[in-house]
């Protein structure tokens, strides 16, 4: 692992130059190719020719890689667990009933962790240091990441604002417990979805990314 | 440090919140206009024209005994034969059930509702007058004063009826000499369940058998004391309506041909035995109608009938009223058609502004009135009703216009159109139709429908006066909060023109009413004053602003969508949204708790977005070009996060476990309340009770361990003043008292016989102590508030652990925690600083070292008022429930968890690495304090309803009840808002604790001591009095705004939704809730403030003290 973190790195550095080519959270991915669809998914970017150059460059690291990339999953697949537990304990803290619903509460919570969560680890990759990091003012070091940002930022609002309407005497069906929550964070993802590629667009000129 | 100031302004901010709540008030809860007209016996018209003296026709019945039984709620009467197991409260009165199946034509048993408010002075009021009384005499029930409309007692003494009463002396108060005899009995100790019964037992039978009265009126109150004390569900209700039971069955026996029985009880009661509100449980109390004559058509199988009027009353809704298929059965007797009836059956006008509507089958049909004397049929009593009703509506709408003038035109063609179909009809001598009688009933109902809508009458005008000043004084407040700096330089001058405009106002309103109506109205005066001095104000800060502005720049608009969206912004924005609708004011306490979460969360989000959060990496180093260079350690800011971190846990779970101590809305359906909310007197498992005491008993010394435990670990338990002397002592014993108390009111009565003395001596005893105790620590500290122990420093002893033993034997603390917390340098800049005019010695400065020590004096401002807090917090747990304590202890968590966070993310945002002299305390934390305030609130089992107001405080150390009024209603006050209290005494500490956290930031070798000499902790605050001052001021106003905020939301509410089907179930008592908060939390906060000042004085004086010692 320490050698991959240097490996890694260094890579990182490679990939530097202005503010369109995939920097070093990308590169990272691309590490993990050779795992299942699972990981991969939701992640498309880059031009073609980017990418087979850069397959090329890793080609020799490919037999260390695969098994780093085996540890790489099983510590995403631990991490998307552990995050499921987390929004779970978040949900019951802001007044989830603790047993009457649990499984409802749950489900919740991996719709949560499916739409923020499971985007960090694609493009980030295991390593909460960096998700810790890309949410800060000067930590987006892509669009991606900005898009990250956005997406995430919505979701959990999105979330957020669903559970206003619970309390309310309307009788509807969709107020009951997790529905209007999930269809909020749904709504706000798809929002953000919507929200970011117009953001940075609308932002082009001032955004200046610096990678590390 | 200008103090003065401070304090002026605070107190005009406060005052004019409370001219505002005040006139609003005034405008939204008016007293619906009494008619002073009495009915006599000459104007109730017979049918037909000729005019003849009512009184003087045999009634119906010659005499009648009225059994009140207060709280006996409709679900008391019914009897289920095969009900096998029945709860102590069901199958407890057979003789209802038997009477009525083997005697239907004498009897009669129905549900009988209630006009909210249902407690019991409102009920006597409404079943005496008739009339629909208004949410505003709610307040009476500790001095209620005689009624002076027209009612049934004073007819019955018209025309000559000897009336005796005996039982709740409430009646005295109300009907005062109006009784040919009576025997009140003390009706304020609901703790006491036997002695108003008995007393009416001794009296009742004797009474009966003698032929010395007409009307007896007795009423018993120890089913509703036993709800309040027990509960419904316990076995002392089966001893009481067994008892019931009896006293019905005997009066039934001594009863004679020619008396009317009534049996009934005044409201119902919750699950819980309290009642107020307007819940179908509180309003559904029983009527039994009795007599040994004939006095009901006879009707088909009754029990079939009960049985049906149960079923059916299942299902109806509060205000509908069915008429069942003969449309003579009604479901459900309104409290209000007591009055015309028994009128009407015992021969005496009914009286004037009855609204009520006679209950039809104690009148025999038209062209029935056979055996029974001087009976009227159905459609006399009927238009008779309808014609009293009729009058007291045109006398009414002459008096005031409140009644809509559509309905009233309405109403009187309806009457006029019956009034000569009836007349007609008797005429012809033909038997009316059934249809008449009907219509004259619709009539009736609507008449009461229209009253009942009408009756909140607002005055438009002053509450638009009283909004407009709550308003300017929110901007008021908030323009304080950022110019305080401005108006402390200027020494609090600018008050002056806005107080002398004030009065000029108020006095030139007042003249000007006097001379032209010639009488003064207070509030007008109020308001103008209020107004004027508000506008000024606002006029010359804006100028001033302007001119501020122009100096420092274009200022930062606030109203930006930017600006609103931040979470410090947004959230007290959203608590403000979310009063104006019912469900949200339903469900406040967990709203408020979820709004608080959102909030705390905000802050670590908030400070990783800005990168504060974890050290900055090596890579960010790099580019030290662009990012500011660090201030802060990463092992600090990694020691900081952690704490930030660690205590948001702690906030966090206190959040979620302080959500088990909320009590029950009746609109929420399925809750349940919290299991730690009754007093430990009421549990019947004696090991729940043990684990309950032993719990309570646990969150009490941990209470005391931490408060002590905080003030050593900051070296404020050393020296011998009289604050430390109440940490010492009067807490430890307070503590004691307590936990004593609660055993000894734990105990049931009956389990130590020949203890009883002792027990009651005790319960008596031990809360007085308490009290006394509480009064002496709080008087010690404000007497004596410095928790400083100065020590001359001998020469030779080197600054290090040597500390002389004998004093580190005498307070027993650990040599670290002695060395962490003193202060050797202060002394030196301190005096430096206070003696400007040089004339420092230089002999002590000659070896470089101090020469005082002082411990405890960082702490110095905050180490008294955390006392102070902690004090008061036991005091306010006494007043409460046992198991609130737990509740209490994590008050005491999460206000230690929200100051710590707000020292750290200080600390990590660097405001005061800098050592500027900049203390403000930003909005977040501020509006974390206040909405905690308010979770505390819901959290310690409180409610914005009156029936939840827990008046067991009141007898606290008072069980036999009190003789006054002011007593009892502060205890209660003191109970109802003791979180408002404690948060807004607290309120102070949000400033200091930045200072007070930091000497574990600045002491390894950053910020701080790169000054080397810079005075620590809370000494910067004494080493820049402006801006103490203006942080004191500005930390304040923001706390009063963002309550003042609360406030106008609620008072919106109430003025946007006043004709909302739960504007007096709802929004009303939220206002009174709020706006009472308000007033305490602006008296409390001004305490705590006075405190911070009065410490201040000290300190002064501490240092003077100092000089002339050390250059001796």
């Amino acid at each position: 692992n320490q050698s991959h973190g240097v490996h890694s790195r260094h890579h990182r550095r490679l990939c530097v130059h202005g503010d369109r080519r995939p920097c070093g959270a990308r590169a990272r991915l691309l590490g993990v190719r050779h795992a299942p669809a699972v990981a991969l998914r939701g992640v498309r970017c880059g031009r073609r020719g980017q990418r087979r150059r850069l397959l090329a460059a890793r080609h020799l690291a490919a037999h260390q890689e695969a098994h780093a990339g085996l540890s790489r999953l099983f510590r995403s697949c631990v991490y998307f667990f552990l995050s499921c537990l987390f929004f779970h304990a978040v949900v019951v803290l802001y007044g989830a009933p603790l047993i009457e619903s649990a499984l409802e509460t749950f489900s919740l919570a991996v719709l949560l962790t499916s739409l923020t969560t499971l985007r960090c680890l694609c493009v980030l990759g295991p390593n909460v240091q960096a998700w810790i990091r890309v949410f800060s003012r000067h930590g987006a070091m892509s669009v991606w990441d900005t898009c990250l940002q956005i997406t995430v930022a919505c979701t959990l609002v999105g979330a957020w604002v669903g559970a206003f309407p619970i309390p309310l005497d309307w009788d509807r069906p969709w107020q009951v417990w997790p529905v209007s929550c999930s269809l909020g964070a749904t709504i706000g993802f798809l929002t953000g979805l919507v929200a970011a590629p117009a953001w940075i667009h609308y932002h082009r000129k001032q955004l200046t990314y610096k990678c590390k | 440090m200008k103090r003065l100031p401070v304090l002026w302004l605070l107190l005009w901010v406060c005052a004019l919140y409370s001219a505002g709540i005040y006139l609003f008030v005034g405008g939204f809860l008016l007293v619906r206009l009494e008619v002073n007209r009495t009915s006599t016996c000459g104007d109730v018209l017979q049918p037909g024209e000729e005019p003849a003296d009512f009184c003087r026709v045999q009634p119906r019945f010659r005499r009648a005994v009225l059994l009140i039984v207060d709280a006996l709620k409709i679900d008391f009467t019914w009897f289920d034969p095969h009900n096998a197991a029945p709860r102590p409260y069901e199958n407890k009165l057979p003789v209802l059930e038997e009477t009525v199946s083997s005697r239907p034509a004498h009897s009669r048993l129905y549900p009988f509702r209630a006009d909210p408010p249902t407690t019991t002075m409102q009920r006597i009021k409404g079943f005496t007058t008739g009339s629909l009384p208004t949410f505003v005499d709610v307040g009476n029930n500790f001095a209620s004063s005689a009624i002076l409309e027209d009612n049934l007692i004073h007819q019955f003494g018209q025309v000559g009826k000897r009336v005796v009463f005996m039982g709740d002396d409430t009646w005295e108060n109300l009907f005062p000499k109006k009784f040919h005899r009576s025997l009140p009995f003390p009706s304020f100790n609901v703790k006491d369940l036997h002695t108003v019964d008995n007393g009416i037992l001794q009296h009742l039978y004797t009474t009966m058998v003698s032929d010395d009265w007409d009307i007896l009126v007795a009423h018993f109150l120890g089913v509703d004391h036993c709800g309040h004390r027990f509960g419904p569900d316990h076995p002392a209700m089966a001893d009481k309506l067994t008892q019931m039971n009896g006293v019905i069955r005997s009066v039934m026996d001594r009863l004679q041909n020619d008396t009317l029985l009534v049996v009934m009880g005044d409201h119902g009661m919750t699950d819980t035995g309290d009642h107020g509100g307007e819940s179908q449980k509180e309003t559904d109390a029983a009527i039994f109608l009795y007599s040994p004559s004939p006095l009901f058509p006879a009707a088909p199988s009754e029990t079939q009938c009960t049985q049906h009027v149960r079923l059916q009353f299942a299902s109806t809704s509060p205000h509908e009223l069915l008429v069942i298929a003969d449309q003579s059965e009604p479901d459900v007797v309104p409290q209000t058609d007591l009055v015309p009836t028994l009128a009407l059956l015992l021969g005496v006008p009914i009286p004037y502004s009855s609204v009520g509507q006679v209950l039809l089958p104690v009148f025999p049909p038209h062209g029935q009135t056979k055996g029974a004397v001087g009976g009227l049929s159905q459609l006399e009593a009927l238009w008779i009703n309808a014609k009293q009703v009729n009058r007291f509506l045109e006398t009414y709408s002459g008096m005031a216009k409140d009644i809509p003038p559509e309905s009233l035109s309405r109403l009187k063609a309806d009457f006029s159109r019956l009034s000569s179909e009836y007349l007609a009809t008797v005429r012809r001598g033909r038997p009316p139709s059934p249809q008449l009688a009907a219509s004259l009933q619709a009539y009736l109902t609507s008449v009461r429908d229209t009253c009942r809508a009408t009756w909140a009458r607002f005055n438009p005008l002053k509450m638009a006066a009283g909004l407009a000043i709550l308003a300017f004084a929110c901007l008021t407040c908030f323009v304080l909060s950022e110019l305080s700096f401005e108006l402390i330089r200027e020494d609090g001058t600018g008050l002056r023109a806005p107080v002398a405009a004030a009065l000029m106002t108020g006095g030139c309103v007042a003249a000007g009413q006097l001379s032209a109506r010639g009488y003064v109205e207070v509030a007008w005066c109020l308001a103008a004053a209020a107004l004027s001095s508000e506008l000024l104000f606002l006029w010359r800060a804006r100028r001033s602003g302007i001119a501020g502005a122009e100096k420092i720049g274009p200022t930062s608009g606030w109203l930006t969508p930017r600006r609103l969206l931040a979470p410090p912004v947004l959230v007290p924005l959203l608590r403000c949204a979310s009063l104006l609708s019912d469900s949200y004011v339903i469900a406040e306490g967990r709203a408020v708790t979820f709004l608080v979460l959102s909030l705390a969360l905000y802050i670590p989000i908030r400070l990783n977005w800005d990168g504060l959060l974890l050290p900055p990496s090596h890579d960010s180093l790099k580019a030290a070009g662009i990012l500011p260079p660090p201030a802060l350690s990463p092992s600090t800011v990694r020691k900081e996060s952690g704490t930030l971190l660690a205590c948001l846990g702690l906030l966090v779970g206190s959040l979620y476990l302080s959500l088990s101590f909320h009590a029950c809305r009746e609109e929420q359906g399925s809750c349940q309340p919290s299991p730690f909310l009754s007093p430990l007197s009421r549990l019947q498992d004696s090991r729940l009770k043990n684990l309950h005491y032993v719990l309570s008993v646990f969150a009490l010394a941990l209470w005391t361990y931490l408060l002590r435990r905080c003030l050593r670990h900051y070296g404020n338990l050393n020296s011998a003043s009289g604050a430390v002397f109440a940490a010492r002592w009067v807490l430890l014993l307070l503590s004691v008292c307590l936990a004593l108390y609660w055993a000894v009111s734990a105990t049931p009565e009956d389990s130590f016989r020949n203890l009883a003395e002792l027990i009651a001596m005790a319960q008596l005893a031990l809360p007085r102590a308490a009290f006394c105790l509480l009064g002496l620590g709080l008087a010690l500290i404000w007497l004596d508030p410095l928790t400083v122990y100065a020590k001359t420093k001998v020469q030779a002893s080197a600054r290090g652990p040597s500390v002389p033993p004998r004093y580190r034997a005498s307070t027993a603390i650990s040599p670290q925690a002695e060395l962490h917390h003193l202060i050797p340098q202060i002394y030196q800049r301190m005096r430096r600083s206070l003696d400007d005019d040089g004339e420092l010695s230089a002999g002590s400065e000659a070896d470089g070292r101090p020469a005082v020590e002082a411990y405890g004096l960082g702490t110095v401002y905050s180490a008294p008022l955390v006392l102070f807090c902690g004090l008061l917090g036991m005091g306010l747990l006494l007043l409460h429930p046992e198991g609130m304590a737990l509740s209490f202890l994590l008050l005491l968590l999460q206000m230690g968890a929200v100051l710590h966070i707000h020292a750290s993310s200080t600390t990590l945002s660097g405001l005061h690495g800098a050592g500027s002299g900049c203390f403000n305390v930003p909005w977040t934390p501020v509006v974390l304090w206040s909405l905690a305030a308010t979770q505390f609130f819901h959290a310690t089992g409180h409610l914005p309803t009156f029936p939840s107001i827990q008046w067991g405080a009141a007898f606290v150390g008072f069980p036999e009840g009190h003789t006054g009024t002011v007593l009892p209603a502060s205890l209660v006050t003191l109970n109802t808002f003791a979180s408002h209290i404690l948060f807004s005494v607290g309120c102070p500490l949000l400033l200091f604790w930045p200072l007070v956290c930091e000497v574990r930031g600045g002491r390894p070798g950053t910020a701080c001591s790169e000054e080397g000499e810079d005075a620590v902790m809370e000494m910067r605050l004494r080493e820049n009095p402006q801006q103490f001052s203006s942080a004191l001021l500005q930390l304040s106003t923001r706390y009063l705004f963002v309550l003042g905020a609360q406030v106008f939301a609620s008072v919106c509410a109430a003025a946007i939704l006043r004709r909302h089907l739960m504007v007096w179930k709802v929004f009303a008592p939220k206002l009174m809730f709020e706006a009472s908060g308000f007033l305490v939390s602006s008296a409390s906060l001004l305490i705590g403030v006075t405190l911070v000042l009065r410490v201040d004085v000290a300190v002064g004086r501490w240092f003077k003290r100092l000089i002339p010692d050390a250059s001796r």
